[in-house]
């Protein structure tokens, strides 16, 4: 058996830590899956044996990161003590540029200013500059490499450098400056993508927030106590009143209720709910006081599942960062090279070069490049995109949806419950006899009855305002239909073989494609009803949406090929095959593929689950009844079909903000990398100094997470 | 007053029977009770309520009513 387990990790600088704690992790006994994101910070392990938090973060502390709770999201991160590194990093190196640049390097002497300087940067690189410094060590001892591997040699090699040119008692220029900047830009751009990164999270901690915390539990004196809400048990009581979120499932058992279910599952008008009602973990009660019993413990809401599913699909990862993930691998190496080229080429080959045009020039390009944006690129869209999905009841189990949303040239549904409401109404009531008391026995032998056909036949005559006859016998024969008596009379209700069955003549009831039920007395059959499943409301919509993006369209059924063809004639769907057997779906699925179409099958999750897996992509309905039982790629909240649309919309948008982001992180290096070597001095006549290089390193970082804050405004607006 | 002959499935043991035995005084506290486990069968007397009434309060005890009729 494998388990899954996610959880928040400390102390990741870059996308290249992320890739080291991927590697080490997988190489733990019993661990057959790692992934990890830089973006939310989070590691998702999958493991044949149970592991606790404490064995993950020994692993973890051995490698020089630790272990978070999630959902504390990195608030620490900007603890004081790194806002402290930030704010002493930028007043030291500030003086010192006043040291660097005159007036003070002139008062006390040339070689009094050069020590001041060193003393300095000392300081600077002791305390803010550490995490860099031990970047570089841990490049020296394991071979690993990250963005504070570049950092900490570029800054190392300016203060060796300035050391030796103090020693050597030559007048070269001395970077002592450069060191103790780079470090407070690169601490100052590291705070601002912190917080923009926060920012980008808080789609994700907006889910979380709706989890609440504590809850009223009645205890066994029936007092009311407030408890942790995971530590609730099934069958405990708990009181919900107005403007409190429900902490758990459960069913409501005195009280009534108006709530505001729309984090659950985008339903946006409140609904109002009654004894007997089922009331889920995250509806906000806007109106009332209730009392409900949980269905299930505080730990497996319905709530915590999408949660679960939407925090283990960020780790996972889309096939376009497969490859980003390999160019970052190698990027730091390939940075080492680059930057010693530029040295060699600055000090040995070049006429105008000198050790400090090296130093300046190798130097800038260690700080320039940037994994880190490369890093973020993909994460950030997919954390947008999978979050804004997951507010509009669209729950992605696998990120690649997005990207497989692209390819999809066929869809393939299922019938009922997917195009159809799943629940029957009648259509048509036909009365064949005058018999006044029809409607009302019709009426009272159906309520009797919970079977689906019963409910619809009773469902019909809700707004005639009829009673209850007071039954004298009342009998259900499962799976035919009811016999009941009235002042003497036997009545009798169900299908048509029951009707024959019980010495009915029916010759004269028509053939039909829909169901029909009877109701009869006396020998005659009094009245037909014809009871169909109709249409969603959006179907129509999704249909002509998919058409005009020129998507083949198949409706596939276990119906009778007769009931589909006429539903399919509706929708305007031109393939359609009946008669299917689950097993054939995945079948008929499997041969569209072997085409060459990349085929997205739409279902109501559990019975279609073989053609599901089958499909390029996947997307089956959920009523809201378990999150857990439903399969495919992407849950479709409510089984409302609208949500279809806004999935193929959002998609777009969402692998264009990845694209662009890639573009945006690639274009920094690639430009930025020949800059900071020298490589268009010809030109340019300008070489960039250090400081202004990591400048332009955090702006990069910068664009990538501004990039997906606008996809997420430009998700909002879809609707 | 009436009384029925209800059959309801889903009881097991005493404990099902007095469960049943209990909504049912809950709806009409003076209505006599008896149930037979073996036959599946309980038999109401003395009730102030409607079939359906009886019905819904066996059912929302859990158990389920195939079938009654009046006595």
């Amino acid at each position: 058996m494998s388990l899954k387990k996610t959880v928040g990790i400390k102390g990741m600088t870059c996308a290249a830590c992320a890739n080291i704690i991927e590697s080490q992790l997988s190489k733990i006994d019993h661990v057959e899956q790692v992934n990890v994101s830089f973006a939310t910070e989070q590691a998702t392990i999958q493991s044949d044996l149970e592991m606790s938090d404490a064995q993950i973060n020994e692993h973890l502390n051995k490698l020089g990161y630790s272990i978070r709770p999630i959902g504390s999201a990195s608030r620490e991160d900007l603890s004081f003590l790194n806002q402290h590194k930030l704010i002493l990093a930028l007043f030291v190196s500030l003086f010192l540029m006043i040291f660097h640049m005159s007036p003070l390097g002139h008062y006390i002497g040339h070689k009094s200013n050069q020590w001041v300087q060193m003393i300095l940067a000392s300081v600077v690189m002791a305390f803010s500059g550490r995490t860099f410094i031990k970047g570089f060590w841990q490049f020296l001892l394991t071979g690993k490499s990250t963005m504070n591997t570049l950092v900490g040699l570029g800054i190392i090699s300016a203060y060796i450098h300035g050391f030796i040119v103090i020693l050597s008692n030559s007048n070269d220029p001395i970077y002592f400056e450069a060191a103790a900047m780079i470090v407070a830009l690169i601490l100052f751009g590291k705070w601002l993508e912190e917080k923009a990164k926060r920012n980008v999270n808080s789609e994700l901690q907006a889910l979380m927030d709706i989890s609440a915390s504590t809850a009223m539990l009645f205890n066994q004196e029936n007092e009311l106590i407030e408890v942790d809400a995971r530590s609730i048990e099934v069958g405990q009581k708990v009181q919900v009143r107005t403007g409190e979120r429900a902490s758990v499932d459960g069913t409501i058992v005195k009280g009534q209720v108006l709530v505001d279910s729309s984090a659950i599952n985008g339903e946006a008008m409140p609904t109002s709910l009654k004894e007997g009602d089922q009331l889920l973990a995250g509806m906000l009660v806007l109106e009332g006081i209730a009392v409900s019993v949980a269905t299930k413990d505080g730990k497996s809401s319905e709530l915590q599942k999408a949660l679960d599913i939407i925090l283990s699909s960020q780790s996972s990862r889309p096939k376009i960062q497969v490859l980003c993930d390999q160019i970052s691998n190698v990027f730091v190496p390939i940075v080492i090279v680059i930057s010693s080229l530029t040295f060699i080429y600055w000090f040995f080959v070049s006429d105008i070069g000198s050790l400090s045009l090296a130093v300046n020039n190798a130097i800038s390009v260690l700080v320039i490049a940037c994994p880190c944006a490369l890093g973020l690129a993909t994460p950030t869209a997919v954390m947008v995109g999978s979050s804004v999905l997951a507010q509009r009841g669209l729950w992605c189990t696998d990120t690649s949806a997005m990207e497989r949303a692209e390819k999809i040239t066929d869809v393939v549904f299922d019938k009922t419950g997917t195009l159809s409401q799943g629940k029957p109404q009648v259509s048509i009531y036909k009365k064949l006899a005058n018999n006044h008391s029809t409607d009302a026995m019709a009426y009272s032998m159906a309520s009797f009855s919970n079977h689906p056909l019963s409910i619809s036949i009773a469902k019909s005559f809700t707004q005639s305002k009829l009673s209850f006859l007071d039954l004298e016998s009342f009998e259900e024969i499962s799976g035919k239909g009811i016999i009941a008596t009235y002042e003497g009379e036997k009545w009798y209700l169900g299908s048509l073989k029951f009707m024959q069955d019980n010495g009915f003549d029916i010759s004269m009831v028509p053939d039909s494609e829909s169901t029909i039920v009877a109701i009869a007395s006396k020998n005659v059959i009094e009245g037909l009803f014809t009871i169909e499943d109709p249409i969603k409301e959006n179907a129509k919509e999704l249909i002509s949406y998919l058409h005009s993006k020129g998507k083949t369209l198949h409706l596939v059924s276990g119906d009778r090929q007769i009931v589909v063809d006429r539903f399919a004639d509706r929708l305007n769907i031109s393939h359609r095959s009946g008669d299917v057997l689950p097993t054939d779906k995945a079948r008929y699925i499997q041969d569209l593929e072997k085409k060459g179409k990349k085929v997205l099958m739409i279902g109501d999750g559990l019975n279609d689950a073989a053609a599901m897996s089958q499909a390029t992509l996947s997307m089956a309905m959920d009523e809201g009844i378990d999150a857990a039982k439903a399969v495919g790629h992407v849950i479709i909240k409510g089984a409302d079909l609208h949500r279809i649309v806004l999935f193929f919309e959002m998609a777009k948008k969402i692998m264009s903000g990845i694209r662009s982001n890639l573009f945006l992180s690639f274009i920094f290096n690639v430009v930025g990398i020949p800059l900071a070597a020298g490589l268009f001095y010809h030109w340019l006549k300008f070489f960039l100094p250090p400081n202004y290089a990591s400048i332009a390193m955090g702006s990069s970082s910068l664009s990538v997470l501004l990039n997906a804050l606008r996809l997420k405004h430009s998700l909002k607006q879809i609707h | 007053m009436k009384n029925y002959l209800f059959s309801v499935e889903g009881m097991t043991c005493g404990g099902c029977a007095s469960k049943v035995e209990k909504a049912l005084k809950a709806q009409s506290s003076t209505c006599s009770v008896s149930v037979d486990l073996a036959q599946k069968l309980v038999e109401i007397k003395d009730i102030d309520k409607t079939a359906m009434e009886i019905k819904s309060a066996i059912e929302n005890s859990g158990f389920k009513v195939t079938s009654f009729k009046g006595l």
